[in-house]
């Protein structure tokens, strides 16, 4: 009986549903800014400012929604061995890439060889 | 009648993790899943970056508010299955169902806009294979379209048809020093038929009925956009639809009486598995929506 308990004596038994209402209104918040970062003329730092608010605002949201949601914020220490390595192992594998496909500018026009250039 | 606990036990554990079977089993399939989707993302960021010219999502028909009702629509759903998990746990039964109920038909509803956008780019040529991607040859297409459509007497005389036939005599005789500079060319040419005939260019993909020459859009590297869209999209689309199944099973089993309190198990790992969904729409939509 405690033992079953223990899995969610850590967490309050009182109201979860504010939480996830709460994170939700934090969710929503947080797409609308990432909506007015291309909003004509509500942005007025740049493109480059802008994409770079975008990818932030993206990984917060994925953070709220995998602590909150899928509870990780309770279970991260039994879990994060499975998680880590696959996220390591992805952004390892763009990087091996990159050199490839995405720095072998001397081969611009590789892909129009009809066109003679 | 004993009395219950404001809250049920947590599913049995056992040695080794402190976690049940089901929920390492679903966040073991989970990481697998990380791996597939940072396939088919990092793909899309290794291409694009790679690539000299990209079509804006503009150019492609994506429009960035559709994205964002899909967002909130998503977004709802991961709350209203959290709320079933947190509605069984306080054994309201009838509450979970409609939880379960309101986030089938959220996912039906981020299906129903992916369906039109997927539609209304389709009408317009846009798929893997049928963007044109060099002026030159697109050009060379919309002439003899164009002229197959004319009587002989009418070939002679129609202006636009002249005008387009000396744009192609100039890019056969390789007057222009660079594709930018072609484009440029041919774009000015949609332009100026599309004034003439009083019609809006960025539509003269569809219009048949409309008179006159039509040139379609040239968009470089438009094929390998649309290949990764769909493809990306498509497999996110298909995991949706492979979430709503399980919901579907748990509104079929309710319907039969056998969703109990015991069904918390399913509901934690459905729900685990809908969020990781809803997590590579987060990254999809600024990607493709917004960056571009």
């Amino acid at each position: 009986m405690t033992e079953a308990h223990a899995e969610h004596a850590h967490e309050p038994h009182g109201n979860v549903e504010r939480t996830y209402l709460a994170v939700f209104g934090a969710l929503i918040v947080l797409t609308g800014v990432s909506f007015l970062t291309v909003a004509e003329g509500y942005w007025p730092f740049g493109q480059q400012a802008g994409h770079t608010v975008v990818m932030v605002v993206a990984v917060c949201k994925a953070v709220l929604v995998a602590m909150f949601f899928m509870h990780l914020k309770w279970d991260w220490f039994k879990l994060y061995f499975m998680i880590v390595p696959p996220l390591i192992m992805g952004a390892l594998m763009i990087c091996a890439l990159m050199p490839d496909l995405t720095f072998a500018h001397d081969i611009k026009w590789a892909w129009f060889p009809y066109l003679g250039h | 009648m004993t009395t219950h606990a404001a809250t049920i036990d947590a599913p049995p554990q056992h040695m080794g993790l402190p976690l049940s079977n089901g929920k390492l089993a679903m966040w073991l399939f989970l990481a697998t899943e990380i791996m597939f989707f940072s396939g088919l993302i990092g793909a899309y960021i290794v291409l694009r970056f790679g690539s000299p010219v990209w079509p804006r999502p503009h150019d492609m028909l994506v429009e960035e508010f559709l994205g964002a009702i899909n967002t909130f629509f998503l977004i709802c759903s991961s709350v209203s299955v959290v709320l079933a998990h947190a509605a069984l746990l306080r054994r309201k039964i009838g509450l979970a169902v409609l939880y379960i109920t309101i986030t089938l038909a959220l996912g039906g509803v981020f299906l129903l806009i992916k369906a039109h956008e997927y539609t209304h780019k389709w009408e317009h040529g846009i798929f893997p294979g049928g963007i044109f991607e060099s002026p030159d040859l697109a050009l060379k297409k919309a002439i003899a379209d164009y002229r197959s459509s004319l009587s002989l007497a009418d070939q002679k005389t129609d202006p636009d048809l002249a005008a387009a036939t000396a744009l192609a005599e100039r890019f056969a005789l390789q007057e222009f020093k660079s594709i930018q500079a072609q484009l440029e060319a041919y774009n000015k040419l949609g332009e100026d038929l599309a004034k003439r005939h009083g019609h809006d260019h960025d539509h003269a993909g569809h219009g048949h009925d409309a008179p006159g020459l039509h040139l379609p859009p040239v968009h470089p590297n438009g094929n390998l956009w649309a290949s990764l869209y769909f493809t990306i999209t498509g497999f996110h689309a298909l995991h949706v639809v492979g979430g709503m199944v399980m919901f579907a099973i748990m509104l079929i089993r309710a319907g039969l009486g056998l969703f109990t309190i015991e069904s918390v198990a399913f509901v934690e790992y459905a729900g685990l598995y809908w969020h990781f969904v809803d997590i590579v729409w987060i990254f999809l939509f600024p990607l493709i929506y917004l960056v571009g």
